[in-house]
């Protein structure tokens, strides 16, 4: 059998050290850039689901368009 | 992981690693739940007894009202996507999809990492700020 993407891998750990990044930022006392931060890393681990684990990469400008479309629609 | 093992026409691993993300899904649900019943415990349940501190009762009451309504509807989400994760293991399983027709896993999979995105922004957004005390 074929070695499972190295792709879905790497952005998993990736998201776990974002994970762990976020958590020991938001016990530094940073003031008013606690949020910032926090909403930046958010931001990074939702492109790399976006673009890996929902194939946004793989996909044409027109489907890319379309999802940020949705993602921009479901901001408050 | 399970669009690429349906791709390969592994049908048992294709059914296992769909029935192993409904079942991460429902231990997720069950942490929610047990906070839930810690909050309502501490009356911290908007509109319903709520006890805090005097000087910021109005503010926590409407984090706690922010809080309760986006993870329950992020909750309602998630729920419908363990259903449906373990619907398409079981026609996994029975070897409905290969490596030319897979797309209701493809799409099943989108609709679960869209909760996934939502939680990674409520928890940024409620789990994260005030941690470090300043």
């Amino acid at each position: 059998m074929r070695s499972p993407p190295l792709a879905l891998l790497l952005a998993w750990l990736a998201l776990l050290a974002l994970l762990s990044l976020t958590v020991i930022l938001a016990y530094q006392p940073l003031g008013a850039l606690n949020l910032p931060i926090a909403l930046f890393i958010a931001t990074a681990k939702s492109l790399l689901v976006a673009s890996v684990f929902m194939e946004l990469r793989r996909r044409s400008g027109l489907t890319i368009a379309f999802a940020a479309a949705g993602f921009f629609w479901l901001l408050p | 992981m399970g669009v690429w093992s349906a791709k390969l026409e592994a049908d048992r691993l294709a059914a296992t690693l769909l029935g192993a993300a409904a079942v991460l899904g429902m231990l997720f649900m069950v942490l929610k739940g047990w906070k839930y019943f810690q909050e309502i415990e501490e009356h911290l349940f908007p509109f319903a007894d709520f006890r805090f501190a005097p000087e910021h009762i109005r503010g926590a009451q409407l984090f706690f009202l922010f809080y309760f309504i986006a993870t329950a509807l992020h909750g309602v989400h998630a729920s419908v996507g363990i259903v449906v994760l373990l619907a398409i293991a079981r026609r996994a399983r029975r070897g409905a999809y290969s490596a030319r027709y897979h797309s209701p896993i493809t799409v099943a999979g989108i609709y679960w990492h869209f909760v996934d995105v939502v939680w990674i922004f409520l928890f940024a957004l409620i789990y994260l700020p005030g941690r470090s005390g300043s």
